[in-house]
């Protein structure tokens, strides 16, 4: 019998970095898929944190994705919007960082081979350590496109990589009785 | 090596349903998750779910939320249900859902009152962090996603999973 929560895929991203990383050809038998990252990257003028960049079949047009999301850092909040494909920070090599902290993410995409909208829930939280840098976050986003997803891709910054030991695993998840 | 997380019943909405119900679920899990992808029949998105049928005021919830420009937190105490957060309603853009995942720890025990967590994320109108209560030591057989309008859409789906420690 087949496992109803299970590994696709797997990156651990090597020496000298990886400026994105994709998983393709998705299989279409599941019925949610789940990401989960561990990243840090070479991006120094975030001091919050580097911001994920997430993609669906290779679409990189920000205004095809909205977002919307809250977050708590220190001892402030906030909430805002996006017509963006970044979804959640994470630690970063800005001076106010802390070296050797990877981030952690949780991206829950439902319904991924129908033909809705996409819509996903992302939770992230970085402790680094320091009064003035990101904490944690819930991210809402969308992709305004009712293709099945059968390619993701996360990247950091352009012109940045992920850095060594930044981990990545896509799973499926199976509804069917 | 047993499989520790499983499909226990899904259902895709074929005509506009106000309780969507997951019933006679076994006891032999460890924990629950509920995974939703809503929309409203209606401009209203105002909606909660219960166990057991339980129509009484035994539910209480605290919600995290962003709406796009502040951050606030509000409260339900004796509530007729816990809040699931802000669906997806018949204006917003279609085909689009909003995803739930309702996490519900130990609802097999007879000894605790329930706890559950909720995250709703809808990129149009909130995005919420839920802790929800019910206030009773009676197992969870039973569950109830109740819109308190006309019914969650066609097409709108649910699926519970069970966990097992081992």
């Amino acid at each position: 019998m087949a496992y109803t929560y299970s590994k696709i895929a797997t990156y651990n991203v090597g020496s000298g970095g990886i400026s994105s990383v994709s998983f393709l050809n998705i299989p279409q038998t599941y019925t949610d898929l789940i990401i989960k990252a561990s990243p840090d990257s070479t991006y120094t003028a975030g001091s919050y944190g580097d911001g994920l960049g997430l993609s669906y079949n290779n679409d990189k047009t920000t205004t095809n994705y909205n977002n919307r999301y809250f977050y708590g850092y220190d001892s402030s909040s906030g909430s805002g919007t996006q017509n963006a494909n970044t979804v959640a920070l994470f630690p970063d090599d800005a001076a106010t960082m802390t070296n050797n902290v990877f981030g952690n993410i949780e991206i829950y995409i439902p319904r991924y081979t129908s033909n809705n909208i996409k819509s996903s829930s992302i939770d992230f939280a970085s402790e680094v350590n320091s009064a003035t840098n990101w904490v944690t976050g819930f991210y809402s986003s969308r992709w305004n496109n009712t293709a099945p997803i059968t390619s993701i891709t996360l990247s950091p910054t352009a012109g940045f990589v992920f850095k060594q030991y930044s981990t990545f695993h896509l799973y499926g998840v199976k509804a069917e009785v | 090596m047993p499989r520790t997380y499983e499909p226990l019943a899904t259902t895709t909405l074929t005509s506009v349903t106000q309780n969507l119900t997951f019933s006679s679920i076994p006891a032999t899990y460890t924990d629950l998750v509920l995974v939703l992808s809503l929309r409203a029949s209606t401009t209203a998105s105002d909606a909660y779910f219960r166990y057991n049928n339980d129509s009484a005021t035994n539910y209480s919830d605290t919600v995290l939320r962003g709406n796009g420009t502040t951050v606030s937190s509000v409260r339900d105490s004796n509530a007729l249900g816990m809040d699931i957060g802000v669906t997806a309603v018949s204006t917003d853009i279609s085909p689009f859902q909003t995803p739930t995942i309702i996490n519900i720890m130990n609802y097999a025990n007879t000894t605790t009152f329930k706890t559950a967590l909720i995250r709703t994320s809808n990129s149009t109108a909130m995005v919420s962090a839920i802790a929800g209560l019910w206030r009773s030591t009676v197992a969870i057989n039973t569950i109830n996603i109740i819109h308190r309008g006309t019914g969650w859409d066609i097409g709108s789906t649910a699926t519970l999973y069970g966990i097992l420690k081992a």
